[in-house]
């Protein structure tokens, strides 16, 4: 599948939010509030891929462990598939988790040759807390 | 009077309602998934749900149509506030185009995406 450029305005973009706890969810839309960006919210991979297809974005940020389905255990890395989508598709994406990153070699390695193949050339990986403010900044670097 | 409308027909019914009741208003309407574009590229502040969701007629999603997936981000994109937002499921109200939108409670909006 061919690659799409995008071009978003440098300082308001439309963003696909991948998160499921109610608390982060509220302290990514402050932080993109904030900075004053349009965005989506799902919660589901099934729901960010839904959006993903249907849908024109200038960039994403998802967690790391989220529910496949609604109903479904968080415990699986559904984020990785996400950033596989998003690097199909050339949208600039980031990861943000709470993962410590002692644990988290899998997802460094599988995260990292993505974003070779990712047009940005970079998927920054926010790991240890949610730092959304983090996770925007190092996004809008690769934009 | 109860009107029992076939799903082609549900669309057109409810916009000449619409278009009847707040006149100069825009309307946009989207397929389920054009909604979460559309809504993007206007950034209504009411959207108003159509369809048939499968989980009123079976119970139990087991691969939820596209209008449940655009509903579900789109409600909970909003915020969740139920001032913005119509929910509906005309077949199963045995819908009334005429008075289902309760015109004593609603406010004048900017525009309107049907989905």
């Amino acid at each position: 599948m061919p690659f799409f450029s995008y071009q978003p305005q440098e300082n308001h973009v439309k963003v696909l939010l991948v998160e499921d706890l109610v608390e982060n969810i509220e302290k990514a839309k402050a932080v993109l509030e904030s900075d004053g960006h349009d965005f989506i919210i799902a919660v589901t991979l099934e729901e960010a891929l839904f959006a993903l297809s249907t849908a024109t974005f200038d960039a994403m940020m998802t967690d790391l462990h989220f529910p496949e389905k609604e109903g479904a255990e968080n415990g699986h890395p559904c984020g990785l598939a996400v950033v596989a989508e998003c690097t199909r598709r050339a949208v600039p994406v980031a990861v943000v988790s709470d993962i410590n990153h002692h644990n988290a070699a899998y997802a460094v390695r599988v995260i990292g040759t993505l974003a070779t193949f990712h047009p940005k050339g970079s998927i920054p990986f926010v790991m240890d807390s949610k730092d959304f403010n983090r996770g925007l900044t190092l996004l809008k670097e690769v934009l | 009077m109860v009107d029992i409308l076939k799903r082609e027909n549900v669309l057109h019914t409810v916009r000449n309602a619409i278009e009847k009741t707040f006149i100069g208003h825009e309307i946009i309407m989207a397929m389920p998934k054009e909604a979460i574009n559309s809504f993007l590229e206007m950034l209504p502040e009411r959207v108003i749900f159509l369809g048939i969701s499968r989980e009123d007629l079976d119970g139990e999603p087991k691969n939820p149509p596209a209008c449940i997936l655009a509903r579900r981000i789109l409600i909970r994109s909003l915020g969740g506030d139920t001032k913005k937002y119509l929910l509906t499921n005309p077949l199963r109200l045995h819908f009334n185009a005429e008075n289902f939108f309760r015109l004593d409670e609603m406010e004048k909006w900017p525009g309107w995406l049907v989905a």
